[in-house]
């Protein structure tokens, strides 16, 4: 009996270190992340590290960033020379990838421990700038640390929550539609540069009876976003006030195209995943298009080889637009946070970073459209034939561009979740739109309004 | 002072003391790095927290919208709980049917145990799951082959509702080393005259193997059912990195959707309350198998 007891006992700690192992991942997760970011802490140049409070003493900054090996190499170099510049100033940095970082900086916040500069998310930004993470830059714009005379205020506007400027662009980017030009060649059609939507069928369906390529309609956050748009509303709005219009609207068209033969199966989209550039259906054809953004023109144009030649084009728009819903946005932001002691020598890295030309010669444009037009401009010069058409297509939305939509609401990545799994129903034919927008508006409101809370 | 001294020494001296000493390291581990997280967490799930900004006490709030409002998670609870139904028995029949073929020792038979143990070293790994997702994609491995012997496939294993989850169980079963070990040894120390008498008494091998090898193997079926259970509803890695719980949430498992709501949608109070809610079911579970052993677990030494 004794026995017995002991082996119950031993598989009760079994059960509760195992499943502690299974929880407190969670919590190695901030350490590992920790381990990470020690290993790949660089302390270039500078010796004296002492942190004295007197400003144009040696100041140590900790910078994080999340991006490819590409973008790491470019901004390490980067900051070696402003290190080279500025002998007072020692840059810490740490890099992950997309999905760590998150995770990452939410821990380090929670430990009072963020960087003094993170790179920021356009849908991270508000989140972060209402739980006071962020320090106002708009003393430092306004005293002239922060250079923003080549910079349009509708840049500073797209950093600024409730009109304070917390984050910074590093660059722009604007929906774009890549396409393989071998196909549609064949297929003898001409793609006008903003399709509307009936357009666009009747380019999908020619398509695929000449060649029997199919094809990809964009269904997620982004389209139903630029749908609300173009019918002149902004579709946080429409939710945060449960209207079903946009969402309706955009559910209506998904559900057309996912019973149409000529668009790519539900179960292939599965795997053939277009949220990953390494996965598009367009690298093996499976469709002739698909929809991302400009900045990642050049990493797709990679994936699928390098040597097919990609057409571009805007997302499609209604034929019956109440305002054009193409926008530039900016693809990634800095932000100095609230417990940076180095607020001002932080402002001063990012105006050189933005403003430079020399820095940004070694960036090459990596995060987008330089924010600084002058800057943009000498940039040009020095990219490829395959970077100028991102250049090209950018110059082209900018000439018919409306203001981007405020920052993503908090609780913006559930309602994304929700969004992605219905629709998977309406494409697998479990649903039909109106069910699904009934369904949809509702529990969206639900979150946006507990996450405002 | 002079004896103060020396009973500390004899204090130390003694066998108790010098054990705990030796197991102080696990036990400093084991406080701050699991009872004391396991407590914190105990606390966040009765609050509001979004890692960002200070939890505030939200009472059994999350516990209400768990069992109430949220029907994903009764969905994800679901698929884990099929998840685990197949893939615990399906791999310790697989475990069992091998270590019975490896038991016989060869000259090869060392050879033979590192290879089919070394799916569990590796298979839980990202690598594996790409590999995995690859080899069931659309114009993978698996249908190739299914070509080469007539069968004209293009299936997306990994897109179909219905088929999705079996490739995941399919990779959980073929992670059967650990618990084939576990056999190996079992089967080694059931005493050789037992098999003998059987054959006396006119018992062929399938007889022998349910009257004799199955009967006393059960104390380590039981343990390795226990030890299984427990990894099969901790499952993460596959539905993370394989599906990312599609098609249609069809492959989300318990912990992945924990995992988003603790960190992607941050709120890690709930993600708190719904780790809690699995250790009473695992809990739970396992007690259920511990009082049903009296009916189906053979202990020599209790006769």
């Amino acid at each position: 009996m004794k026995k017995r007891m002991i082996s119950v006992l031993l598989a009760m700690v079994l059960v509760l270190c195992t499943l502690c192992g299974c929880s407190s991942n969670e919590g190695n997760a901030d350490t590992s992340a920790d381990q990470t970011a020690a290993g790949t802490t660089t302390l270039a140049g500078g010796e004296n590290r002492s942190t004295s409070d007197n400003a144009g003493e040696s100041v140590t900054l900790r910078l994080c960033w999340w991006g490819s090996q590409t973008r790491n190499d470019l901004t390490q170099k980067a900051i070696e020379l402003y290190m080279e510049k500025n002998p007072n100033v020692v840059i810490e940095t740490e890099f992950t990838d997309w999905s760590g970082y998150w995770d990452k900086l939410a821990t380090q916040a929670a430990g009072g421990g963020l960087p003094d500069i993170i790179q920021m998310d356009y849908s991270y930004l508000n989140q972060y700038a209402s739980s006071n993470q962020l320090a106002d830059l708009n003393g430092f714009i306004e005293s002239g640390v922060i250079d923003t005379e080549n910079i349009s205020s509708s840049i500073i506007e797209s950093g600024s929550v409730d009109g304070k400027c917390y984050a910074l662009s590093l660059g722009s980017t604007a929906p774009m539609v890549l396409y393989d030009k071998a196909t549609a060649d064949a297929a003898g059609v001409e793609i006008p540069m903003q399709p509307t939507l009936e357009e666009y069928v009747d380019i999908c369906q020619k398509i695929y009876e000449k060649t029997g390529v199919p094809s990809y309609f964009e269904s997620g956050i982004t389209m139903i976003q630029y749908i609300a748009r173009a019918r002149g509303s902004e579709i946080y709005e429409e939710l945060e006030n449960g209207v079903l219009d946009s969402t309706l609207e955009h559910f209506q068209w998904v559900e057309k195209l996912a019973q149409a033969e000529f668009c790519i199966s539900p179960e292939l989209l599965s795997e053939k995943n277009p949220q990953v550039v390494e996965s598009m259906p367009i690298i093996d054809l499976s469709t002739w298009n698909v929809f991302s953004f400009s900045n990642a023109y050049v990493s797709i144009n990679d994936a699928c080889g390098g040597e097919r030649e990609l057409g571009v084009f805007m997302y499609p728009t209604l034929p019956d637009e109440k305002k054009q819903p193409e926008y530039l946005k900016p693809t990634m932001f800095f932000s100095v946070t609230e417990t940076s002691k180095y607020k001002e020598e932080a402002a001063k890295f990012i105006d050189w970073f933005v403003n430079d030309k020399e820095c940004n010669a070694i960036l090459g444009g990596e995060r987008g459209i330089p924010a600084n037009t002058a800057v943009a401009e000498s940039v040009k010069g020095q990219v490829d034939a395959i970077g100028a058409v991102a250049y090209d297509f950018v110059a082209e939305v900018n000439k018919v561009a409306t203001t981007v939509d405020p920052p993503n609401p908090a609780g913006y990545s559930e309602v994304e979740a929700v969004l992605t799994t219905l629709v998977e129903d309406i494409r697998y034919g479990n649903i039909t739109a109106q069910e699904a927008a009934k369904q949809f508006v509702p529990q969206a409101q639900t979150i946006l309004k507990e996450a405002a809370q | 002072m002079r004896a103060k001294k020396k009973s500390w020494k004899q204090q130390l001296n003694q066998g108790k003391v010098a054990g705990y000493i030796f197991i102080l390291p696990f036990i400093i581990g084991f406080v701050c790095f699991i009872s004391f997280p396991m407590i914190m967490s105990l606390a966040f799930s009765f609050t509001k927290y979004d890692i960002l900004t200070a939890p505030k006490f939200a009472g059994l709030d999350n516990y209400i919208t768990m069992f109430t409002q949220d029907k994903l998670f009764w969905k994800t609870f679901g698929v884990t709980m099929y998840y685990v139904f197949f893939s615990v028995p399906l791999r310790l029949i697989m475990a069992l049917l091998v270590a019975l073929l490896l038991v016989k020792s060869s000259r090869l038979s060392g050879f033979y145990r590192t290879v089919y143990y070394l799916p569990s070293i590796i298979g839980s790994s990202v690598a594996v799951a790409i590999l995995w997702k690859r080899m069931f994609a659309s114009d993978g491995v698996i249908n190739a082959l299914l070509g080469l012997v007539g069968i004209d496939s293009a299936t997306a294993w990994l897109g179909r509702t219905d088929t999705a989850i079996w490739t995941l169980i399919l990779l959980a079963v073929w992670q059967f080393g650990s618990s084939m070990l576990i056999f190996l040894a079992g089967l080694k120390q059931i005493p050789a005259y037992l098999y003998e008498a059987a054959t006396v008494d006119g018992a062929g091998a399938i007889t022998k193997f349910f009257k004799v090898t199955l009967p006393m193997l059960t104390p380590t079926i039981f343990f390795n059912l226990i030890n299984q259970l427990i990894n099969g509803f901790m499952a993460f890695t596959q539905s993370f990195i394989i599906t990312e719980g599609k098609p249609q949430n069809s492959t989300l498992f318990y912990v992945v959707y924990m995992y988003q709501n603790s960190f992607k949608y941050n709120k890690l109070g709930y993600g708190c309350a719904m780790a809690w809610f699995m250790v009473l079911v695992v809990g739970g579970l396992t007690a259920l198998i511990f009082l049903s052993q009296k009916k189906w677990v053979y202990y020599e030494s209790e006769r």
